[in-house]
């Protein structure tokens, strides 16, 4: 995927193609400090050496047969506490996109995991560079499994194992940034409300009760998806009608 | 010579571009050196600006300065606090295995990188919006922090 041609105002304009790479979040950091860069640009890799995902979670990904990129925004208008609202730009984006090639049960996992019938197709990393109280550069990390069909855990999954074809990669992504520019001008010209109401709809659970872990103390508890609030906190509703809060450091969702 | 006369003379040279200072007169003699070779061991400062920093009995300005110290007490007017945009958690390095953004004795512009605040999966690098020099770290790696926490103390006269 040399060359990519997406119809797209900003997003995917411009376009660095890496066969090999430690990681597009860290490339693309790297380059933010060297020199200016347009918002809008993408960095894609067909192998990532020291690919990323949560803090120190290895993403495993086999050469040319998925989608691992990154993309910078740069959302001045957004305050550091609003970040959440970037995670549902991408999260519904990439939702949006992904349901025009799979009828499967496809849905958002809290906070930011792609899921199919209870698998995990692919996942996102967002990494921002605050100056003062504003977001000045935002790099989004994406990871989407599209043509490989093995994998090491069985709680992975792929588009090529859901529909048992192959896709051609360049015109998913140009979907996905089609998308993704989509939701990021709503959320600009102020259509928040909506923004989130796009990511409940789509959320693994939502308004149902699901199995967590207490990742303080291990245990484990059943609890109904309320809501997620504004900085992207799950709120529960407990067995006792309690309504809490809770980070993604506090609880797991278990499926 | 008085301790305030001392402090006033530190305070002054520091603010100067002069590196080391000699003067010798019946009474004493005082030499101040700046940028010394070896990093004075980061001292305890009283006002961390709204920092809630444990360490905060002993005032400088009023302990007598050691006439042959080598290195001049920053003045607090110099130390500002870089804080926290944002709730989170600490981070000092890129990941594990990196070396840390900032230590103490890095010099920072406005603009680098000093560490990283985590929150629901999303990383921030936070910039410094101060130009000096770092004199202490007052939050540990990893660990929470709130909305504007002050995270380093930089001496902005260095």
């Amino acid at each position: 995927m040399e060359s990519i041609s997406p119809d797209t105002l900003f997003i995917g304009q411009s376009y660095i193609y890496l066969p090999k790479c430690h990681s597009t979040n860290s490339y693309l950091m790297d380059l933010i400090h060297k020199k200016h860069l347009a918002e809008g640009q993408i960095v894609l890799c067909e192998e990532q050496t020291a690919g990323r995902g949560q803090r120190g979670n290895v993403w495993v990904s086999e050469p040319k047969k998925n989608l691992t990129f990154s993309l910078l925004l740069k959302p001045t208008f957004l305050l550091a506490s609003d970040q959440s609202l970037l995670n549902m730009v991408v999260s519904v984006g990439i939702w949006r996109a992904l349901a025009a090639f799979i009828k499967e049960d496809l849905r958002l996992k809290w906070p930011n995991d792609i899921y199919i019938s209870n698998k995990k197709i692919g996942g996102i990393l967002i990494e921002n560079n605050l100056s003062a109280r504003s977001i000045a550069n935002s790099i989004i990390g994406i990871g989407l499994n599209i043509n490989q069909s093995y994998f090491p855990l069985d709680s992975a999954t792929s588009l090529k194992l859901e529909n048992h074809q192959d896709y051609d990669r360049r015109i998913i992504l140009h979907r996905i940034l089609k998308e993704i520019e989509a939701q990021y001008l709503k959320l600009k010209s102020g259509n928040q409300a909506a923004l989130k109401q796009n990511y409940l709809e789509r959320l693994l659970g939502f308004k149902n009760v699901v199995e967590f872990q207490d990742l303080k103390d291990g245990q484990f508890f059943h609890a109904f998806i309320d809501d997620v609030d504004d900085q992207g906190r799950i709120c529960l509703k407990l067995p006792n009608q309690k309504l809490l809060k809770y980070d993604v450091k506090e609880v797991k969702m278990i499926l | 010579m008085k301790a305030k006369e001392i402090q006033d003379l530190i305070d002054y040279i520091a603010k100067s571009g002069l590196d080391e200072v000699n003067i010798e007169t019946e009474d004493f003699k005082i030499r101040v050196k700046k940028n010394a070779e070896y990093s004075a061991p980061a001292p305890v400062v009283a006002s961390a600006p709204s920092s809630p920093a444990p360490t905060s009995a002993a005032a400088p300005a009023s302990a007598p300065a050691p006439a042959a110290a080598s290195t001049p007490a920053p003045s607090e007017d110099n130390l500002v606090a870089i804080k926290s945009p944002m709730i989170g958690t600490f981070y000092r390095a890129q990941n594990p295995e990196s070396p840390a953004f900032a230590e103490v004795g890095d010099k920072v512009t406005v603009g680098q990188t000093v560490c990283i605040v985590e929150a629901m999966k999303l990383f921030n690098e936070i910039e410094s919006d101060i130009a000096g020099t770092i004199v202490k770290v007052l939050v540990d790696n990893a660990s929470p922090i709130e909305y504007d926490q002050s995270l380093f103390l930089v001496d902005t006269s260095k």
